[in-house]
């Protein structure tokens, strides 16, 4: 493995993501308790921040432009989300910044992505499977909005949901890129994990720091992003199936409301984190369990490649 | 005709207009004279060189394989099933020859299921996203009897990057039947995949960044 390789899709992420929660939570020992989250805009930057100081690293170089496939836009979306997450949590006082936001990153991904991706794979996909692909495209649009609000709501309390949201994105994501054959796709996700970390951290140190409101719809518009992509390569037979994956993200917060854990948030952190594992790992089986078994005279020795763990 | 890139859309504009209105001039004048005609005529493309024959690449009696170094050690085979074009050639005058080959992503085939779904995943040829790799020449040039240095563009992943393959004329002669008139060629080169943004394995070392491909490809004259 080439050191450089690791120093930049594991390293430099890590470390930028690092930097910028370490230092806001540094500022924050100085604020009263009272002081809103929106002096943690610097932390709102880590997810998006790891994800696009990361991607060279994974493509191999920097991005050229005009991007010339689809996941040469990542690197630019990554730098959306920094915009994104810190806008979201300087004005998070004021209603709906957070739909016109990811409404925006949404709409930008459907232009660079979701279109070219569209009509490119009129050949491979044919009609009906562009058609759902559009379908699948729109419902992305709709669960993004989704899954910000329901995080953006619940991380100003507690740390669970972020770190749940990047366990529950590292295990589902995880099973769909085995579904569609590409390494590269769970690199980028592997930049999700290494962004949502300090939180994870944060929330053994002290699990009552606020994290900042826009780490969420950062977050969920870039899984969101990956997920579309990896939609679009996988093979048909996924497509049902990662799009009930997305939207078991939200339901894994609902486990905060049992009555039990609502006015305990370190806990209610943790059972949200080990519900949406519990989710991801049944759902990656599921995947598993329902993928497409291969022709009966496969007998190349498939089963004998091991090119995606290189 | 479209205005080159670069050009002011006025100064465009203008060309047109004037264009326009000579042709308007010369259609309505009762007789055209002969200096009119030779502008005209040195206006028209260039006609085809006599003995410049079209040919159809035949896909079924063509091959295209790249070879990669595996693992910093092993060379490794693979190639595409399908590949098409259309080739203007003419053995008395080979510098005027064009070439254009289309290779289907799609086709690409190892010998292993899961390794040719890799091959057509994003990380190697994206074959959803960019279906063909296309190579078009550009220029022609005799290094011996039958051996030439071809250079041309190589389009794949959406970038189009310069090349100079060697190439050999096999020959060309009616092989009769369903095989017609028949053309035949040889030619290899080599190009760094990640000039074209595929990297995978590259750090790792894991496949090498140089390839080599070779065509062997046969046209049909039209």
């Amino acid at each position: 493995m080439d050191p450089m390789f690791i120093l930049w899709s594991v390293g430099a992420p890590a470390l930028a993501a690092f930097l910028a929660v370490g230092a806001s939570f540094l500022a924050s020992r100085r604020l009263p308790k009272s002081e809103p989250p929106r002096y943690l805009w610097l932390a709102a930057a880590a997810v998006g921040l790891a994800f696009a100081v990361g991607s060279p690293g994974i493509l191999g170089r920097f991005p050229t432009w005009p991007p010339a496939q689809a996941a040469e836009w990542l690197p630019l979306l990554g730098l959306a989300a920094v915009f994104l997450g810190v806008i979201d949590t300087l004005v998070h006082r004021m209603n709906f910044s957070w739909i016109v936001l990811t409404l925006m990153l949404g709409l930008l991904a459907w232009g660079t992505i979701a279109g070219p991706l569209g009509s490119a794979s009129k050949n491979a996909m044919g009609e009906g499977g562009v058609k759902a692909a559009w379908i699948a495209a729109c419902a992305v649009l709709i669960i993004l909005p989704a899954l910000a609000a329901r995080h953006g709501a619940a991380a100003t309390t507690h740390a669970g949901p972020p770190v749940a949201l990047g366990l529950l994105a590292g295990v589902s994501i995880g099973a769909i890129i085995a579904l569609a054959h590409t390494a590269k796709f769970g690199q980028f996700v592997s930049l999700l994990g290494l962004g949502i970390a300090p939180f994870a951290l944060m929330a053994l140190i002290r699990g009552n720091w606020p994290i900042a409101p826009g780490v969420a719809p950062a977050f969920a518009a870039l899984h969101s992003i990956m997920w579309l992509l990896t939609h679009f390569y996988a093979p048909r037979d996924g497509h049902w199936a990662s799009t009930a994956l997305a939207c078991l993200a939200p339901a894994g917060l609902l486990v905060a409301r049992i009555p039990a854990l609502s006015r305990k948030p370190k806990a209610a952190g943790i059972a949200q984190a080990v519900a949406c594992v519990a989710m991801g790992a049944a759902a990656a089986v599921v995947l598993v369990a329902t993928a497409p078994e291969p022709p009966a005279d496969d007998d190349d020795g498939a089963s004998l490649y091991y090119g995606l763990s290189d | 005709m479209a205005c080159t890139s670069g050009v002011p859309f006025s100064v465009c504009g203008l060309i047109l207009l004037a264009g326009a209105a000579s042709a308007a001039v010369i259609g309505l004048a009762p007789s055209t004279s002969a200096p009119a005609l030779a502008a005209v005529a040195a206006l028209a493309p260039a006609p085809a060189p006599a003995g410049l024959a079209t040919f159809e690449v035949d896909g079924v009696h063509s091959s295209a394989v790249f070879k990669i170094q595996h693992a910093g050690v092993s060379p490794f085979y693979g190639t595409f099933q399908k590949i098409s074009g259309s080739i203007a050639w003419d053995k008395d005058n080979p510098q005027s020859a064009s070439f254009s080959v289309t290779i289907d992503a799609n086709s690409v085939a190892s010998g292993n299921t899961a390794r040719d779904n890799h091959l057509k995943s994003p990380d190697f040829f994206n074959a959803k996203e960019h279906p063909t790799i296309q190579f078009k020449s550009t220029s022609l040039t005799k290094t011996g009897d039958s051996t030439f240095d071809l250079a041309g563009e190589v389009t794949m992943l959406g970038k189009t990057k310069p090349i100079t393959a060697k190439l050999v004329f096999t020959g060309e002669r009616d092989a009769g039947g369903n095989f017609g008139y028949r053309a035949g060629f040889d030619t290899s080169f080599t190009l760094k995949r990640s000039d074209f943004g595929m990297t995978y394995g590259v750090a790792q070392g894991s496949l090498s960044d140089e390839v080599t491909v070779m065509v062997g490809f046969a046209g049909v004259k039209k």
